[in-house]
């Protein structure tokens, strides 16, 4: 959000693991401005087990970066041509 | 549907009315919405997002001195607030723009027009004076800034002008205890606005952590903020005698009195709920006039539904949007699904900031 008037070209990368047999979420990694801040608190509930349901069950605060680890709705879907392991 | 040009009529497209709108059409209903003003709502137009972007800008002044600290040397400096507001604005025009898009995508019929009930299936699109049906009705108007009864109310400006001004003023009265009071005098006087906060109750934000209310408000002070608690503004008069003929007298119980250039008012929100037909649909209405609703967010008529501000439960953004989405599950999934109103985050986005959840 503030480099929408600041005009630089930088985003933010937020992403959770989740298990998808158990739901429960396995890692969160981000890169951006306050990360270490948002990864330490986001610690807690992933040592306690939380699942994606229970995080997604937490009211956003807004506006802020972190809100999107409580929104993110899409799957992420791996690009055809990766290759499968 | 048949008898009912509509599923789902909404009044209000700003955060909980659009979600509801196009969450609704994704499950297959005819929906159309109606929004007065602009597609976006409070948030995005005149709350959350145009605010957070000011406060970024208040940031730098305080920045810049710290830096020196670091081994910078920063050469004078100057502040353009047109400048900022016409950057904020264009940023304000592209969300708006891409809310109405979505909404268009999604399906949704969207009307650029005030909407009010005839009855409890009838909504008159004032624009074009005529009416349409609906088989259901969510109302998500939204609220609006309050201005007690004070002497020289007319001269006084709220949020909605503020993120307006043609130009910075050297000095502000802002008169309220709460998060929008603390937030714009964060804001204006980042901006090297002389500002005093001033405050009937006798600490602000009521209803917070006390420690929390104590901390900020000494770190406040010690940034330069003039707070005065336990301070009533009786009247406000325009200074026709000073050299700043543009100014204000603030007179406050007890005798005392202030000079500013201008005086913004932050005493509270109420809900939208004038002269939209409300009564007339047999719809109850709270104490403050908000729409009284149970915990599905029906309204004490069947068929018509109310979320976010107007129903003055929790008046923040995800909450209307939870409230939304839970509208759209109840209504056309048949799965009537509460909004749990426990352990939500907020922020107040002052300098220092503030967040917060639970119990104090």
């Amino acid at each position: 959000m503030f480099h929408t008037l600041s005009g630089r070209d930088e985003q933010t990368l937020m992403k959770l693991v989740v298990d998808g047999d158990s739901d429960k979420v396995v890692g969160c990694h981000i890169v951006g401005p306050d990360a270490a801040e948002m990864v330490q608190i986001a610690a807690i509930p992933i040592r306690m087990g939380a699942t994606k349901a229970n995080f997604d069950a937490t009211m956003a605060l807004h506006p802020c970066a972190a809100e999107e680890l409580v929104t993110m709705r899409e799957k992420w879907q791996p690009p055809e041509d990766l290759p499968t392991t | 549907m048949g008898e009912y040009d509509y599923d789902l009529f909404v009044i209000g497209a700003g955060s909980g009315g659009v979600r509801a709108a196009r969450v609704a059409a994704s499950m297959g209903a005819k929906v159309a919405i109606a929004e007065e003003f602009r597609v976006g709502g409070t948030c995005v137009i005149r709350g959350c997002v145009p605010k957070k972007l000011l406060v970024y800008a208040s940031k730098f002044h305080g920045l810049m001195e710290d830096a020196q600290g670091f081994g910078w040397s920063i050469s004078p400096s100057s502040f353009d607030w047109q400048k900022l507001i016409a950057n904020k604005d264009r940023e304000i025009d592209r969300l708006n723009a891409i809310y109405l898009r979505n909404l268009l995508r999604s399906g949704v019929e969207v009307f650029e027009t005030r909407a009010v009930l005839d009855d409890d299936h009838t909504i008159r699109l004032k624009n074009e004076d005529r009416t349409v049906t609906a088989k259901n009705i969510l109302i998500a108007t939204g609220a609006k800034p309050f201005i007690p009864q004070i002497g020289g109310a007319q001269h006084v400006i709220t949020s909605n002008e503020a993120l307006h001004l043609e130009e910075l003023p050297k000095s502000i009265a802002i008169v309220g205890g709460g998060y929008i009071a603390l937030e714009f005098a964060t804001i204006f006087a980042g901006l090297g606005v002389n500002v005093s906060l001033l405050y009937r109750g006798p600490q602000i934000l009521r209803g917070f952590d006390d420690e929390v209310r104590d901390f900020l408000a000494e770190q406040m002070i010690k940034r330069g903020v003039d707070i005065r608690c336990n301070t009533e503004v009786l009247s406000v008069t325009p200074d026709k005698i000073g050299d700043d003929k543009r100014g204000y007298v603030l007179d406050f119980k007890g005798g005392d009195s202030l000079h500013k250039q201008m005086v913004m008012y932050a005493t509270g929100r109420v809900p939208n709920t004038l002269g939209l037909g409300l009564k007339s649909a047999g719809i109850e209405l709270g104490w403050n006039g908000h729409v009284v609703v149970n915990e599905v967010s029906r309204s004490s008529v069947d068929h018509i539904y109310a979320v976010g501000d107007v129903t003055h439960r929790i008046n923040l953004t995800p909450v209307a949007i939870a409230e939304a989405m839970a509208f759209c599950e109840t209504v056309f999934n048949d799965n009537p699904t509460p909004v749990d109103h426990e352990f939500i985050a907020t922020a107040v986005f002052s300098e220092p900031e503030v967040g917060t959840i639970g119990l104090s």
